[in-house]
């Protein structure tokens, strides 16, 4: 997960998340949409698809992002 | 209810709510942000798996536009302790990577989708494990 950068002193480990991929296992067990994905056939999974464009990595941080902040919001007002 | 009876009866039942007086249906009303972010890095520091031993780490969300990423080490020669903090900023125009010493950057490929995965599992996790709630639903867990 953590790796020397060929560019960094050899005392500096690289960190940042190039390296660093997230644990799928946690993810995958508790999430519904993934395993409903598994068992879609692939015409229900276009048309799905379609009717629901996946987010770009950029929209998804940002949604994230706002839904934590709701969930804060709720338990310190 | 007197403060005798109200431990005796959370020694009895089990309740400690009873003894803090936190409402059992708040459980977290009385954490401040700063308490709540602290238990959500708990959960963020082991979304990468194991954190490898004399290391700690912090990942979590700032703001509603910002994530942190922190690692603290010894370093191995010169046995002095290092620290490395990232920045990540929602941006109009993408993903703003700080790093102390370096330029500022946007993110892309592998380290975009990444944190994109990681930023996801933060909020289902949390959403869970802090404050009982299911990511999907918004319903509360028993």
């Amino acid at each position: 997960m953590f790796e020397q950068s060929p560019s960094d002193s050899p005392n500096s480990a690289r960190i940042d998340l190039h390296m660093a991929s997230p644990d799928l296992a946690p993810y995958d067990q508790g999430t519904a949409v993934a395993a409903a994905a598994l068992h879609a056939t692939s015409s229900e999974r276009l048309r799905a698809e379609v009717e629901n464009p996946p987010l770009q990595p950029i929209e998804i941080i940002a949604q994230q992002g706002l839904l934590v902040e709701v969930l804060r919001r709720t338990r310190t007002l | 209810m007197s403060n005798v009876f109200k431990k005796a009866m959370s020694l009895i039942i089990g309740d400690s709510s009873l003894v803090l007086g936190t409402p059992k249906s708040r459980p977290l009303k009385k954490l401040t942000e700063r308490e709540l972010v602290q238990l959500e890095s708990e959960i963020g520091s082991k979304l990468f798996g194991e954190v490898p031993a004399g290391r700690r780490r912090e990942f979590f969300c700032l703001n509603e536009k910002t994530w942190i990423w922190h690692e603290e080490w010894t370093d191995p020669d010169t046995k002095k302790p290092r620290q490395l903090t990232t920045r990540y900023e929602v941006r109009p125009g993408g993903i703003l990577k700080a790093q102390e010493g370096l330029r500022y950057e946007y993110i892309e490929g592998t380290e975009l989708q990444n944190l994109a995965l990681a930023t996801r599992m933060y909020y289902e996790q949390v959403a869970r494990g802090v404050y009982k709630i299911d990511p999907h639903t918004g319903q509360t867990i028993a």
